[in-house]
C-alpha cells in the first residue's frame, strides 16, 4: 500500500484507489472528508474514534452507499458507476448485520452464496469448508435465531469469505469472539492479506497491532495518518513518559497532559504520559506502544505542545 | 411518578419517529385521496357515503360528515396497520430496554404509546378535515363555512373510534400471538364485523349512522322526496346512476348530545383496552414474561410465533441453552470455549474449494422461496387443507369457490416480499452483493410459486371443467398479487402496507366490485386477464424502477 493516490498505471495489480473521497449526509454532516489512499494486497488497520468516519468509508468501499464526491477505483473501474465487478469479488462484514432467524447457518450461507452469484456446487463445498473454518460444522443445522451472538458473528465471518474475496472489508469483526478466537482470527486475516486487500476496522488497537501491516488513522472523516506500525511507533518515540504519583495528583495530571494509562502500584499510581516535553523532572522516558502512537495522533489538537506550566512543575517536584 | 409532561414527551418522540416513516406518508396520501373520493369535486362515479339515488349539496355539514365517515372506515383499517408494532420496534432497537431502566411505569409507557398512536391517527384526521374544507370551497355549492358542523362528526364520531383503534393497536402489541401478521388478519376480521355491524340494524352503531340517516331522511322529506325507501351505506363503491340532490346542513350542536355520550363511552372503553395490555407487558423482560404465564415466543405455535430479527444487542446477551436439532447431532457450541480439538480459524482459506461464479436465477429463487416458507409448517397444513377442499368442491359456474380463500391464505408470507424486515439489518450484507435486479425478480418468482402452490388445485379443476377464461383470470391473479406485494414491500421496506392493502383489495374482489376483481370471480364484469397481467407487469416494473433508483442513489 502506498500513502496517497497518485497518477500512474497500476495495470495488472490488485489495487483499490480511493481518490478525494467525500461522503456528506443530509443536514451537512460530513462523515468522510477528502480521503485519499491507494491500497494493494496486505492488511490495512483502520483506527479512529467513534464518528471518525470508518464505517461510512467501509460502506462506500463495499458499494453499500455512494460517495458524495471523489472516486474509488477497483482495478481501474469506478465502483460508484459500475459496482458489479467489485461486488463479485468483495467480502463484507458490517458492524451490525441481520440474519433470517428461521434459517440454519448452512441455509443462510447458501442464500448469500446465491446472492453473490456462486455456482451451486462450488458454493456447497465452500460452505462446508467455511463452517469448518469458523467451527460451526456441528451447529450447521441449528437455526440462526437460536444461536448466540458469538456464533452468529462467526456465521458473518463465513459469509464474508464465501466468494473467496480479493477485497475483504471487516468492520469490528471480533465483537463476540473470545480472546483465543480473536487471536486466531487475526492470524487468519494476516494470511489472507498475503494475496488480498484486507481492510480491518476496530477499536481494539492490539488487534490491529497484531494483524495489520499498514495503519490508517481517521479523525473527523479525514485521513490523519497512514504508515506502518513501526513508522507510527517511531513517530511516538521521545513522547512517552512514565511517572509514579500519589492518587490525589491524578486529576491535575489529567488536566495538563494526555495520559496513556495508569497502573496501581504499592508506591502510588504509575502514569503513562504522552507529551513532547518531559512532564516532570522525575518522569522517565518509556518505550512507545501502538496505543500511545494512536492516542498521540487522534488527540493531536488536545495534546499539549508547550512545556508544562510552572505550577505543574512545582507539583511534580516532590 | 411520571408527570403529564413526561408522558407527552414520550408520546411526541414516538409520534415524530413514525411520522418520518414512508408508511405514514402512504397512508396520509391514501387519506387525502379518500377525502377527494368521498366528496368528489368533479363528476366522479366513486362514492364513499351512499344515499340511494341522491347525493347532498356540499354544505360544511355534509362534506364534514361524508369525509369523517370515510376517514373512520379507512383509518380504522389502514391506520391500525401503521400504528401497531411500535412496542416491538422499541424492543428491537433497544430503546425499550433503556426505558425499562427508568422510573417509567408499565401503565405510563402504554399510555404514552396510546397517545402517540392517537397523534398519528389524529394528524391524518386533521389533514382530512382540511381537505373537506378545501373541497367545500372549491365545489362552491355553499359559500357558508360552518366550522362546528364541519368538525362535529370528526370530533364525536371519528376521533373516538380512532381512540379505540389506537388502544387496540397497543393491546395487539402486547398480547402474545397478536403482535405479528396474524394480528393483522384478526384485526381485519374485527374491522369487517365492526364496519358491517355499524351499518346493519342490529350492530353497535360505531359510526353514528342512526342519527345521521334520520337527519338526512328528514332533509330529503323536506325537499319533497319520498325518504322511507332511501338506503344508506359507507364503503367505496362506483355508481353510474344519475343522482338527485338534497340539502342537508349536517349534524348541529343540538343533535350532539347522544353522539357525545357514545363518544365518551367509546373513549372510556378505548383507554381501558389500552391499559389491559399491561397484563402481558413485562417492561421488555423476557424472563418475567415467561414467569408471568405467557409462552415464550419460541414455544408458540406458528402463526402465533413472531418473526425475531437478530439484534446487535444479542452479542452481549448470554446465549440461551441450545439443544441439538436432531437426535445424535453434536450439541451446538453456544457459550463453549474452543477446545484444542475443535478450534475456530485454524484452517487455511487458501486451500479451500475455489469460488466459481455462475449462479443462476434458480439458485436465487430457491433462496428467496426458503426465506418465505421456512419453518411455516402450520401454513403448509392450511394450504394442504385448502387444496383438499378445492379438490372436493366442484367449480361453481365459471369460478371456483375455494380460489379466493386460497389466494388470501399466503398474505403474511407475501407481505415479506420486497423487504427484509424480518431479517433485521440484513440489507447491508445484500447491498454488497451483485445483481440486485436478479434478486428482486427471484423474490417475485418465489411469490408466484407460492401463489401457484395454493391456487393449483382450484385452477386445475377449472381447467378440467373447461372454463379457460376463468383459468386465465386466476393465473393473471396469481401474477398480480405477488407483484403487488413486491411493490408494497419495496416502497415501505416493511410488510404492513401489503398486510393492510391486500385484504381491502380482496374484500372488494369478493364483494364483486368490478374494478377490483383481479381473480375473475365476477365473470364478464371485471378487468380482462390481460389487463390484470399487464397491471402485474406494471407493478413489477414499478418495484424494479424504485429499486434501481435506490441503488443509484444509495
Amino acid at each position: 500500500m502506498c500513502p496517497s493516490a497518485t497518477a500512474g498505471s497500476m495495470a495488472g495489480m490488485k489495487t483499490l484507489r480511493i481518490h478525494d473521497l467525500t461522503k456528506e449526509y443530509r443536514g451537512g454532516k460530513r462523515a468522510v472528508d477528502s480521503f485519499s489512499l491507494t491500497l494493494r494486497p496486505g492488511v490495512l488497520g483502520l483506527l479512529g474514534a467513534n464518528g471518525a468516519g470508518k464505517s461510512s468509508l467501509m460502506r462506500i468501499l463495499a458499494t453499500v452507499t455512494r460517495p458524495t464526491s471523489g472516486q474509488v477505483l477497483w482495478e481501474g473501474t469506478d465502483i460508484a458507476r459500475r459496482p458489479g465487478p467489485l461486488r463479485r469479488t468483495v467480502g463484507y462484514l458490517p458492524q451490525d448485520f441481520g440474519v433470517y432467524p428461521q434459517l440454519t447457518a448452512r441455509e443462510f450461507l447458501g442464500y448469500l452464496a446465491a446472492a453473490k452469484g456462486l455456482r451451486r456446487r462450488s458454493a456447497k463445498a465452500r460452505i462446508d469448508e467455511l463452517l469448518d473454518l469458523v467451527n460451526l460444522s456441528g451447529s450447521s443445522r441449528q437455526r440462526l435465531g437460536a444461536m448466540s451472538g458469538g456464533m452468529r458473528q462467526r456465521v458473518g465471518i463465513a459469509q464474508a469469505l464465501l466468494n473467496d474475496p480479493r477485497l475483504l472489508i471487516v468492520d469490528e469483526p471480533t465483537v463476540g469472539l473470545d480472546p483465543e478466537e480473536r487471536l486466531r482470527f487475526g492470524n487468519l486475516l494476516t494470511g489472507l492479506g498475503a494475496e488480498r486487500i484486507v481492510i480491518l476496522s476496530t477499536h481494539i488497537v492490539s488487534d490491529v497491532a497484531a494483524t495489520a501491516d499498514r495503519i490508517a488513522v481517521m479523525g473527523g472523516g479525514r485521513l490523519l495518518h497512514h504508515d506502518t506500525p513501526e513508522g507510527l511507533l517511531r513517530a511516538a518515540e521521545g513522547r512517552v513518559w512514565e511517572l509514579t504519583v500519589e492518587p490525589g495528583q491524578l486529576p491535575l495530571l489529567r488536566s495538563r497532559f494526555l495520559l496513556g494509562g495508569t497502573t496501581r502500584t504499592p508506591q502510588g499510581v504509575r502514569v503513562r504520559i504522552l507529551s513532547g516535553e518531559r512532564p516532570a523532572p522525575q518522569a522517565e522516558p518509556a518505550e512507545p506502544r501502538l496505543d500511545d502512537a494512536y492516542l498521540l495522533l487522534s488527540s493531536a489538537p488536545a495534546a499539549p505542545a508547550a512545556p508544562a506550566a510552572p505550577a505543574v512543575k512545582e507539583a511534580m517536584a516532590w | 411518578m411520571v408527570t403529564t409532561g413526561a408522558l407527552g414527551a414520550l408520546a411526541l418522540a414516538d409520534f415524530r419517529e413514525r411520522r418520518r416513516r414512508p408508511a405514514y406518508l402512504v397512508v396520509l396520501l391514501g387519506t387525502l385521496a379518500l377525502g377527494l373520493l368521498a366528496a368528489p369535486v368533479g363528476d366522479s362515479r366513486w362514492q364513499v357515503f351512499q344515499v340511494s339515488d341522491f347525493h347532498g349539496r356540499y354544505t360544511s355539514g355534509y362534506v364534514g360528515t361524508v369525509t369523517a365517515l370515510g376517514g373512520a372506515v379507512w383509518l380504522s383499517l389502514a391506520g391500525f396497520g401503521i400504528t401497531r408494532g411500535t412496542i416491538g420496534r422499541d424492543e428491537r432497537s433497544g430503546v425499550g430496554q433503556i426505558l425499562a431502566a427508568t422510573p417509567l411505569s408499565r401503565l405510563a409507557y402504554l399510555a404514552g404509546k396510546f397517545l402517540s398512536n392517537l397523534m398519528v391517527l389524529g394528524s391524518m384526521l386533521l389533514a382530512l378535515a382540511g381537505t373537506a374544507l378545501a373541497v367545500q370551497l372549491i365545489k362552491g355549492d355553499s359559500d357558508r363555512v360552518d366550522v362546528v358542523r364541519l368538525l362535529l362528526p370528526y370530533v364525536l364520531i371519528t376521533l373516538p373510534l380512532l381512540a379505540a383503534v389506537a388502544a387496540c393497536a397497543v393491546l395487539f402489541d402486547t398480547v402474545p400471538g397478536l403482535r405479528d401478521g396474524f394480528g393483522a388478519l384478526v384485526w381485519f376480521v374485527v374491522w369487517l364485523v365492526g364496519v358491517l355491524g355499524a351499518q346493519a340494524g342490529g350492530g353497535y352503531d360505531l359510526l353514528g349512522m342512526h342519527r345521521i340517516t334520520a337527519s338526512i331522511r328528514e332533509a330529503i322529506a323536506a325537499g319533497g322526496h319520498p325518504a322511507d325507501t332511501v338506503e344508506f351505506g359507507v364503503g367505496l363503491t362506483a355508481d353510474n346512476r344519475v343522482l338527485g340532490t338534497f340539502d342537508w346542513p349536517g349534524l348541529g350542536p343540538g343533535e350532539a348530545g347522544g353522539l357525545a355520550a357514545d363518544a365518551g363511552l367509546l373513549v372510556a372503553v378505548a383507554v381501558a383496552l389500552g391499559l389491559v395490555g399491561a397484563m402481558w407487558f413485562h417492561r421488555f423482560d423476557r424472563a418475567a414474561a415467561r414467569a408471568g404465564g405467557s409462552l415464550p415466543a419460541s414455544r408458540l405455535p406458528w402463526p402465533f410465533r413472531p418473526f425475531r430479527p437478530f439484534r446487535p444487542s444479542d452479542l452481549s446477551r448470554p446465549s440461551r441453552p441450545s439443544r441439538p436439532s436432531r437426535p445424535g447431532e453434536p450439541a451446538p457450541d453456544a457459550g463453549r470455549r474452543p477446545s484444542a480439538d475443535s478450534p475456530a480459524f485454524v484452517l487455511d482459506p487458501a486451500r479451500m474449494t475455489p469460488a466459481r461464479p455462475g449462479g443462476t436465477v434458480l439458485a436465487a429463487l430457491v433462496g428467496e422461496l426458503r426465506i418465505l416458507v421456512q419453518g411455516k409448517r402450520l401454513w403448509w397444513a392450511g394450504a394442504l387443507t385448502l387444496a383438499l377442499l378445492a379438490a372436493a368442491v366442484p367449480p361453481d359456474g365459471p369460478t371456483h369457490p375455494v380460489l379466493p380463500f386460497a389466494m388470501l391464505w399466503p398474505v403474511l408470507l407475501w407481505s415479506r416480499m420486497g423487504n427484509r424486515a424480518d431479517g433485521g439489518s440484513i440489507d447491508d450484507l445484500l447491498a454488497a452483493c451483485p445483481s440486485p435486479a436478479r434478486r428482486l425478480l427471484a423474490g417475485l418468482l418465489a411469490g408466484v410459486v407460492l401463489a401457484l402452490a395454493v391456487a393449483a388445485v382450484p385452477i386445475t379443476r377449472l381447467l378440467a371443467a373447461g372454463h379457460t377464461r376463468a383459468v386465465a383470470a386466476a393465473l393473471a391473479g396469481v401474477l398480480l398479487v405477488p407483484a403487488l406485494a413486491l411493490l408494497c414491500g419495496t416502497v415501505t421496506r416493511g410488510p404492513r402496507l401489503f398486510q393492510s392493502l391486500y385484504p381491502m383489495l380482496w374484500y372488494g374482489m369478493i364483494n364483486h366490485l368490478a374494478g377490483l376483481d383481479f381473480l375473475g370471480v365476477t365473470p364478464d364484469h371485471g378487468p380482462t386477464p390481460i389487463a390484470v397481467a399487464t397491471t402485474a407487469a406494471a407493478l413489477t416494473l414499478g418495484a424494479l424502477a424504485l429499486d434501481s433508483i435506490r441503488e443509484a442513489t444509495r
